[in-house]
């Protein structure tokens, strides 16, 4: 005969409904573990899908997503005649804010060069760019479709293809267009500045040739490790490997959303645990003449204990199982991006599991201290 | 030739407090309790009776004397044995002036509870569970949780529970308290016939003027000692 059931059994309405609000606490933590997942693999996702080995950027700068980063045009050029490279392409990120059809879009626009590394991985839908001026790929998070036209800066772009789930480290949907259209909407001046320029400094033509990043493939066999210290040599230019530029990311750009993330969750699971404390306390005090009864009839202790714990941990299971239910009905309707893994459920539960444990602890203390005398008292 | 006693108390004493605030709730109480008789414990508030009872009960532990109970030597000076519940569990039952019944089982299950711990499968004790309620006439409610049990019947339920491990003690602290003098008398017949068939010694701490006529002895508590007794048959 399990008393812990019978009690639960006995306060049901009470009992249910304190696992629905901590299921709803354990829904938070987990949609909070979801979005820093979602974080990581949001600020990654361009990275890789970069597909490049190596990062050649400004000299002394970890750029171009951690620190802004300017290289001249003619970049790609040079490294790609150094030894050991397979491949290399020129890139260019910007982020535009962009009205179209009433609405405020942001976007990240990326500029790369036809048929070269950096230029859009997998299309879902539609085609790659062909031409040179004015075609974009799209993100389907930007809520563009196939054919459509939206303005950037003072062009005029059309949507020939789509990639799915291909955003920047601020959640932005990418944009892919080709180097020359960023580089003509990142760099390139109004007309009337250029007019102002060109008066001030006679004789100089501003120039818009210039990019964010060379993203080099190398071929197999070479480290990339010593292509990034040969490229250190020359002082104007910095290199990082891929996992470099990855450790950047992860800890330049995501770490404070990481702390922030770390400490909510921290704060919510004590929340949790103050509320099984209480609520176990609260129960275990309803039951002090019961459980003085059951003392004094002969009781161990240990049946006493098990009888708090077990409640505790049914309240820590029901509760955690509901709000992974419930993180998985509701995670699609977050405005951004919820990665779910099972490795984090599966830490949650083992967390939640002592939690109740530590929770427990302030009831198994009420219980054991009661006096089996005090059950005969009126 | 009388059996051996169920309950022997040898000189039992116990103060609570020292020095101006020393209270002296027992102070050399002897008696003796023999199977098949109901006896009652009397006297005024604070006279030492439920004192006397958590001591034969082995909850509160005396400052001097001797206690035996069932032929076992459990304190001479110092408890004897280290496993008080166990032995509360097995040659104990108590009764309580409010039933104390767990409101979370139902009938048969609060009498079912003091079977398993002392080791029964469910399907045993509920099968002495069922026995114990028809035997105290009240199996039509074994289903029922205390709630809906009239305070007779919560009182049969309490009376079933005390008698699960088929104890040789009964410790009853106020079992008609809450009675008129009818029930009351029910009650007190009841003990006695489980008295006469388990060879219990039953031993009811009461204030009821009302069922002093129905113990078999009565022992007289004043100020921590004993007063005077009294025999049916004397």
């Amino acid at each position: 005969m399990n008393l812990a059931l019978k009690d639960i059994k006995h306060n049901l309405g009470r009992f249910l409904l304190t696992c629905v609000g901590l299921s709803l606490l354990l829904c938070i933590v987990l949609a909070m573990v979801g979005i820093y997942r979602g974080l990581i693999v949001e600020a990654l996702g361009l990275v890789r899908a970069a597909q490049a080995q190596v990062w050649v950027v400004e000299g002394g700068t970890r750029g171009p997503f951690a620190e802004a980063s300017r290289l001249p045009g003619d970049t790609r050029e040079a490294i790609a005649a150094q030894w050991g490279v397979a491949a290399a392409g020129s890139v260019a990120y910007q982020n535009v804010e962009a009205h179209h059809r009433g609405q405020m879009k942001r976007l990240l626009v990326v500029g790369a060069e036809i048929a070269r590394l950096g230029e859009a991985p997998t299309i879902v839908e539609g085609r790659p760019i062909l031409r040179s001026r004015y075609e974009a790929i799209a993100d389907r998070g930007a809520g563009l479709v196939l054919g459509e036209q939206i303005k950037l800066g003072r062009d005029t772009f059309t949507v020939v293809g789509l990639t799915e789930n291909l955003v920047g480290s601020g959640g932005d949907p990418v944009m892919f267009v080709t180097l020359r259209d960023a580089q003509r909407l990142q760099f390139a001046v109004e007309p009337a500045a250029a007019r102002r320029d060109a008066a001030r400094t006679p004789g100089a033509t501003a120039s818009s040739d210039t990019i964010n990043a060379v993203l080099v493939r190398l071929l197999p066999g070479v480290d990339p490790k010593q292509f990034v210290q040969a490229i250190a040599r020359w002082k104007h230019l910095s290199a990082l490997t891929h996992e470099e530029q990855e450790t950047v990311l992860s800890r330049s750009v995501i770490e404070r959303a990481r702390r922030q993330i770390g400490l909510f969750t921290s704060l919510l699971l004590i929340v949790s645990t103050v509320i099984i404390g209480l609520i176990i306390y609260t129960m275990t005090l309803d039951k002090k003449k019961a459980i003085a009864t059951l003392k004094l009839i002969g009781a161990p202790d240990s049946r006493i204990v098990g009888l708090i714990i077990q409640q505790a941990l049914a309240m820590g299971l029901i509760s955690f199982f509901v709000g992974l239910g419930f993180i998985h009905t509701i995670y699609g309707y977050f405005p951004r991006r919820l990665v779910l893994e099972s490795p984090d459920a599966a830490i949650l539960f083992g967390v939640v599991l002592l939690v109740c444990l530590l929770a427990s602890a302030l009831g198994v203390r009420v219980a054991l201290k009661i006096d089996p005398a005090s059950a005969l008292a009126g | 030739m009388q059996a051996s006693p169920v309950v022997e108390i040898r000189n039992i004493s116990k103060h609570f407090g020292e020095g101006p605030t020393r209270i002296d709730a027992l102070r050399d109480v002897t008696l003796d309790v023999y199977p098949g008789t109901v006896v009652g414990l009397r006297g005024p508030s604070g006279s030492g009776k439920t004192t006397l009872l958590n001591v034969i009960g082995c909850i509160l532990e005396p400052n001097s004397g001797k206690l035996t109970l069932n032929g076992e030597k459990v304190y001479d000076g110092r408890w004897l044995r280290h496993d008080l519940r166990r032995l509360r569990l097995e040659k104990i039952g108590f009764i309580f002036q409010s039933h104390n019944l767990l409101p979370f089982l139902n009938a048969w299950e609060n009498v079912a509870i003091a079977h398993i711990l002392a080791g029964a499968s469910t399907a045993k004790a509920k099968s002495r569970a069922a026995e114990l309620l028809t035997y105290l006439q009240v199996e039509r409610r074994m289903d029922a949780m205390p709630s809906q049990l009239s305070g007779g019947e919560a009182q049969r339920v309490a009376i079933a529970r005390a008698l699960a491990n088929d104890p040789r003690i009964i410790l009853a602290d106020e079992p008609t308290a809450a009675l008129d003098s009818q029930r009351a008398g029910i009650v007190i017949e009841m003990l006695r016939k489980v008295a006469v068939e388990h060879q219990a010694a039953v031993i009811v701490v009461t204030h009821d003027q009302k069922i002093f006529d129905r113990f078999d002895h009565i022992f007289s508590l004043r100020d921590g000692a004993l007063e005077g007794e009294y025999s049916k048959a004397a």
